[in-house]
């Protein structure tokens, strides 16, 4: 029974992949016949886990990648299909008809509503949390919501890879129940003394409820952090990397040197929760940083290139997530030359109709708002409300131009702008955009 | 002209993008050519009622709603005596739940007291656009909710519902008014995407410090259109 079933979601899958149907589809199909078909599936010895609000998709990437690399057969929801059917579909993809697996490892994108049932049935060995930001508030509510959701899913046996540079994450190991390996990044030339943002989900201890010092900070409230009566603090770094962010280096406790392929700051952070994972698998390191630095930057996430005689810059944000746009702000202020900025989305979200606009103010463009920038070009249906954002951050009505369409912004981006342009788009409107730039 | 005004729990109560509701008030303060003072203030400060012109407190989570109750109960009769001096109280998302009789929240607890109605915890979030009219304005005033609470035992709303939740799920009323304490669920910031309200809200605020003050023509285009857009667009037929 089990070997036909395992069978009929594999001529699904095969169906599927025909059909040129979604990656989880076959998960869905499996689902719809039984919908213990957990059961059926042997995990392989090694089980990684990677969740969070951002960064889980080009983290796990980034593992499975690196294990490949050094011989692993990995299974990879790499289509990014992480709630459950997403990881269905990977099982029945790399199991045998007996259900053992045919793979040494599983690297699964997991998605935080979803860990529950994910974690339960694949018994993850390590589980990476990346960060809990503000995203998709109509979906989520707020972080604390995302917080229990997750630790409700976690169990004794994980190893829990967090960065330790966020407050936050120590909340899931208060009571010392896991074995817990922390990552950060030490004080560098864009670390800051004071905060410079407002979407700030933890300011207070959660041991004794003080305010929490900070030695300086790398951004929101990542960095170097103390409660003043001694409770609390940054833990200790097992995986402590120094970034050059302008010659694109990292290196890991003062040995290990990564090149990095984009300079903004989140994508270290991501590369060095994956590198933790795969030095406690027991990769060896020189291996694992010539591995990354090998890799190709994630296109789809940040891009560089060159027209006429401008650099553009196309950073991925996500929609209803502050935390990435605020990631693309930071960058964009830190390269201090002229610049035109182009804001857009078509849609703020696939999953529903909501018009929340709340998290633009989540944002801190007033970090934006100095003497090197020429204007600010909002595009995309909400261009009145991007606009009126840009207003309160401070730029004047010469510098707001606003558009419906990227198409309709072509001549004023192509030919009229001045400087560098630095693109904060949301993930549906960075192929257009390049699109548009790269076209005759 | 120097207006004063505090902005409560900053931190704490900084969940959706309230702080927006803050800079609308600045800027067009600022516009005015009026001086313009803002003091961040959470737990533990001590907070001088006399001093404000205008407090606005926004929405938290559960856990910081909770934290600030505590600390914001002690100022019971200020804040009483506060709002009946007919001064600016603006408080948005669940932070408005606070100044009822009770609320529901993990437990329940006492609220400050101002006002009769108890606040409810429904058994989902309650999450969606929103749009009201009211007395006050001459224009459908749109936001967002998000939100555990209900509040079924209001009296004395603000609004009339027009399309999403209101004070519960299906309710036809939401927000409070009291001379001039503006209680509502509605996130957006509410501020920032209704000008007409802001414009309202600026012109009372001066007129109450000084009845003879000149106003200048209030430059709200972009946010007008913003806001216009949005009916246009999603709720043409109202």
């Amino acid at each position: 029974m089990k070997k036909l079933l395992i069978l009929v979601c594999k001529i699904g899958m095969w169906l599927s992949k025909l059909a040129g149907k979604g990656s989880s589809f076959p998960g869905i199909f499996a689902l719809f016949i039984d919908k213990n078909i957990f059961s059926y599936f042997k995990m392989p010895k090694l089980v990684i886990a990677v969740t969070g609000s951002a960064g889980k998709g080009s983290t796990t990437k980034i593992i499975a990648e690196a294990l490949r690399q050094n011989n692993y057969k990995v299974g990879h929801n790499i289509k990014g299909s992480n709630i459950t059917p997403g990881i269905i579909s990977v099982l029945i993809e790399n199991s045998k008809l007996n259900g053992e697996s045919k793979v040494d490892a599983l690297v699964l994108e997991v998605d935080e509503r979803y860990t529950k049932e994910v974690f339960l049935n694949t018994k993850p060995n390590y589980v990476v949390i990346t960060n809990i930001c503000r995203d998709q508030p109509p979906r989520h509510g707020h972080f604390d919501l995302v917080f229990e959701k997750i630790k409700s899913a976690l169990n004794g046996n994980a190893h829990l890879i967090l960065n330790g540079d966020d407050p936050y994450l120590q909340k899931f190991n208060l009571n010392n129940e896991y074995n817990v390996t922390y990552y950060g990044i030490e004080q560098n030339k864009y670390s800051y003394k004071s905060n410079k943002f407002d979407n700030i989900n933890i300011y207070y201890c959660p041991i004794c409820g003080k305010k929490l010092i900070y030695n300086y900070y790398n951004f929101e409230s990542i960095g170097d952090y103390y409660c003043p009566s001694n409770d609390f603090k940054r833990p200790e770094i097992s995986y402590l990397a120094n970034v050059d962010l302008d010659k694109k280096l990292m290196s890991i406790n003062n040995e290990y040197k990564i090149n990095i392929q984009f300079d903004i700051l989140y994508y270290s952070y991501n590369i060095l929760a994956a590198y933790t994972v795969l030095a406690l698998v027991g990769i060896n390191e020189n291996k694992i940083c010539e591995n990354i630095s090998e890799m190709e930057n994630n296109k789809k996430l940040n891009e560089l290139y060159q027209y006429n005689n401008k650099k553009v810059y196309t950073m991925s944000s996500k929609a209803e997530n502050s935390t990435t746009y605020n990631q693309s702000v930071l960058f964009t202020k830190n390269h201090k030359v002229k610049k035109t900025i182009v804001i857009g989305w078509k849609e703020i979200s696939r999953r529903y109709e909501f018009n929340d606009m709340s998290w633009l103010y989540d944002i801190r463009f007033e970090l934006l708002n100095d003497k090197n920038i020429d204007k600010v070009i909002c595009v995309g249906p909400q261009r009145y409300d991007i606009a009126t954002r840009m207003k309160y951050a401070g730029f004047n009505d010469n510098q707001i131009e606003v558009f419906d369409t990227l198409y309709a912004a072509k001549e004023m981006i192509k030919l009229k702008s001045k400087g560098d342009i630095f693109a904060i788009l949301n993930f549906d409107y960075v192929k257009p955009f390049n699109d548009l730039m790269r076209e005759d | 002209m120097t207006i004063y005004i505090a902005h409560l729990y900053y931190d704490l109560m900084n969940l959706y993008g309230e702080i927006g509701n803050v800079m609308v008030l600045e800027r067009l303060l600022k516009d005015q050519g009026i001086k313009v003072i803002i003091d961040k203030l959470t737990v533990n400060d001590k907070i001088d009622f006399n001093k404000y012109d205008l407090i606005y407190i926004g929405a938290g989570t559960e856990d910081n709603q909770l934290i600030v109750l505590r600390d914001i109960i002690k100022y019971k009769n200020k804040i009483k005596e506060y709002i009946e001096k007919n001064k600016f109280f603006i408080s948005t998302g669940n932070s408005y739940e606070l100044f009822g009789k009770s609320i529901y929240n993990n437990g329940k607890h006492s609220g400050i007291g101002i006002f009769d109605y108890n606040v409810k915890q429904n058994d989902k979030r309650l999450v969606g656009d929103t749009i009201v009219k009211c007395k006050f304005i001459n224009e459908n005033i749109i936001g967002f909710q998000n939100q555990i609470g209900v509040i079924n035992d209001n009296n004395n709303p603000m609004f009339e519902v027009l399309r999403g939740i209101g004070s519960y799920k299906n309710s036809k009323n939401e927000g409070i008014n009291y001379k001039n304490f503006y209680g509502t669920y509605l996130l957006g910031p509410i501020l920032a995407r209704n000008p007409k309200l802001s414009k309202y809200i600026i012109s009372e605020l001066i007129r109450l410090k000084d009845i003879k003050f000149k106003l200048k023509k209030f430059d709200l285009n972009i946010e007008q259109r913003a806001h216009d857009f949005y009916i246009e667009t999603y709720h043409s037929e109202m």
